[in-house]
């Protein structure tokens, strides 16, 4: 992709450009996202910022390939996900992003263990061998004696953690969050994101997370902030920490 | 995804057993009612199943057993004269009215039995079958005897104003129109029938051995003109009778329609509500990658496992429905063959089939990025 973007060969994670999303027709027709030019670096965690309604979640929606964009391109790791059909969008999806939800959107009726093993199911793994696996991840995530506790048996910050246990368990490339710490308190909200930090991120990987919570706005490298569905500006974060800076290309 | 789709259906209870026990519910009325139906319509052919005759010959006109149109008396010799019968007798069989020493009357159906070999005589449960060689005697058939106030060996009663004396109880189970059974030998009954002046109406027969059914009835039919049936034939003739000549099918049917009509909005209604309820996991698993087709599928194995649960908890209250108010000796006309299960089945699982149909639809059409939704 032109102007600057290099998804090939590992600088970009991600590169939208003249994206635009429109609902609704008529004198109902809404621009959540008004021809957006926006790049994700790989080993970046880039947090998206922005008042509610100003596009924010439908940008992230676009980016993950669960949203389709009205018009603009769409790169993903050197996939034009704008250009593929709706079964080859749900495969890349499946092979290269995770998702982290705000209500987590962990399956009730399923253990931890269970929840967390879902998109190894996905990819038709053994069920069994899917479930030691994901036991892996929450022992990675702190919540080993937890696997086998169903999500209304466990705190608002531990479903958060198997839900990052589960975006993190097939190693996706490009990780989506929306609102991770919205229903948790500071603390936790603080420690999830130390968790991403620590367990999410590596060099050929890149987490956005759309957050309205300035307490965590300290772990991103870069912020992105949107109104009215354009990107407003994007600037690097003074208060990431030194190791992460080093990774921003 | 399948334990999934199963641990997503029986981890909520209570929509779960709304599914099930509808299912057990439709499954029940369905078998009840058809098993109803079919123990109606079998029980219209009972006179003809008593008997036990390879076949039957009757005027070609006649429509059903419990008509009587009657043959030549000479129209025996001739079927015992057609190549290939082993041996014929007559048979009388007419309604006719009972009055008891009460002084009620009773309609009855009455066997006039060869009497040779009194052939179609039932199983004896007291009393003596041979006994109707003596004069006045008849046998009556246990169920429906009540009828007749219950009658032992020994006791009288009128027929056409001529005495019968009862010799013995037979095992005969209840017809279609709950008329006790009555034999006695061909020439008694004749007293007892009101007088025509032709009196015979069936002739019983059977095939020289090695003969097929079919090929003695083909020549009694050429050979004398009339009609001749193996006793399959004859049953299913007295039964197409009643099926296209009542009102039980129509009835039944309404009935059944029914209970498939609410059974469909009772588990399409719960199913459509699970969808629902589910449909952020739903939009979060299309989000990870779970391809439409793979969603439909598991809503497919859903729907077949509580039709299943529910079909197989539903027949076996039919069963025990069945064993515990049907049986042969029932006031409640019950038969479950098992044409009745094939097809209830397949209308329990039409059901649940067509119910997932409404939550594929909405999960097909689901977007994933539901799931971003507060």
């Amino acid at each position: 992709m032109a102007n600057g973007c290099d998804t090939e060969n590992g600088t970009h994670a991600a590169c939208l450009r003249g994206v635009t999303r429109l609902f609704g027709v008529g004198t109902t027709e809404v621009h959540a996202l008004n021809n957006v030019d926006f790049n994700v670096h790989t080993g970046e965690l880039l947090l998206l910022v922005g008042p509610s309604g100003c596009g924010k979640t439908t940008l992230l929606s676009v980016l993950a390939g669960i949203l389709d964009a009205t018009s603009g391109d769409v790169d993903v790791f050197g996939t034009r996900i704008d250009q593929l059909s709706q079964q080859e969008k749900t495969q890349f999806r499946r092979d290269n992003i995770g998702f982290i939800f705000q209500q987590y959107n962990l399956l009730p009726t399923l253990t931890a263990a269970e929840n967390v093993a879902i998109p190894l199911l996905i990819h038709k793994v053994d069920f069994e061998e899917a479930v030691t696996k994901a036991r892996v991840y929450l022992e990675k995530v702190g919540l080993a004696e937890r696997a086998d506790f169903l999500p209304s048996q466990l705190s608002g910050g531990q479903q958060q953690r198997v839900a990052i246990a589960r975006a993190l368990i097939t190693e996706p490339r490009l990780i989506v969050c929306d609102e991770p710490t919205a229903a948790l308190d500071g603390e936790t909200g603080k420690m999830i994101l130390e968790m991403f930090r620590s367990t999410a991120l590596t060099s050929d990987r890149a987490i956005v997370v759309v957050t309205h919570d300035s307490r965590i706005f300290p772990y991103g490298d870069r912020i992105a902030e949107m109104l009215d569905g354009r990107i407003l500006s994007i600037h690097q974060n003074e208060f990431t920490p030194a190791h992460s800076k080093e990774k921003i290309q | 995804m399948w334990r999934i789709a199963i641990k997503m259906l029986m981890g909520d209870r209570s929509k779960y057993f709304t599914l099930v026990s509808s299912l057990i519910v439709v499954s029940f009325l369905f078998l009840q009612q058809g098993s109803i139906f079919c123990g109606l319509i079998l029980r219209t052919a009972r006179p003809v199943e008593v008997v036990g005759a390879p076949i039957w010959v009757s005027d070609p006109q006649l429509r059903s057993v419990d008509e009587s149109k009657p043959l030549l008396d000479t129209d025996l010799q001739r079927i015992r004269s057609v190549q290939g019968v082993k041996w014929a007798v007559p048979l009388l069989l007419q309604l006719v009215s009972a009055h008891l020493p009460d002084g009620n009357y009773q309609t009855v159906r009455l066997y006039g039995l060869d009497n040779d070999t009194f052939f179609g005589r039932p199983r004896m449960i007291s009393g003596n079958g041979h006994l109707l060689t003596q004069d006045q005697a008849v046998i009556i058939g246990r169920a429906e005897s009540e009828k007749l106030n219950n009658p032992k060996p020994g006791q009288v009663f009128e027929m056409n104003d001529n005495q019968a004396r009862v010799v013995g109880i037979a095992d005969v189970p209840r017809d279609f129109f709950s008329y006790p059974f009555v034999y006695a030998s061909y020439d008694r009954a004749l007293q007892y029938a009101p007088q025509q002046r032709k009196q015979l109406n069936y002739v019983l027969a059977a095939p020289a051995d090695g003969l097929p059914v079919s090929e003695v009835t083909r020549r009694i039919r050429g050979a004398t003109g009339l009609a001749a049936y193996s006793e399959q034939e004859f049953r299913w003739l007295t039964m197409d009778y009643y099926m296209k000549n009542t009102g039980i099918p129509a009835s039944i049917g309404i009935s059944l329609a029914m209970v498939f009509l609410v059974g469909m909005s009772i588990v399409g209604q719960t199913f459509y509500q699970f969808a629902l309820q589910n449909e952020r996991y739903f939009g979060a698993l299309k989000a990870m990658g779970t391809s439409s087709m793979t969603l439909t599928k598991m809503i497919l194995l859903q729907a077949l496992l509580v039709g299943l649960v529910g079909y197989g908890a539903g027949a076996g209250l039919g069963g025990i429905f069945g064993l515990i108010a049907g049986g042969q000796d029932s006031k409640i006309a019950f038969a479950t063959p098992w044409p009745m299960v094939v097809i209830s089945f397949v209308a329990v699982i039409a059901i649940c089939l067509l119910s997932a149909l409404i939550s594929i639809r909405k999960v097909v059409k689901l977007e994933p990025a539901v799931v971003f939704r507060g």
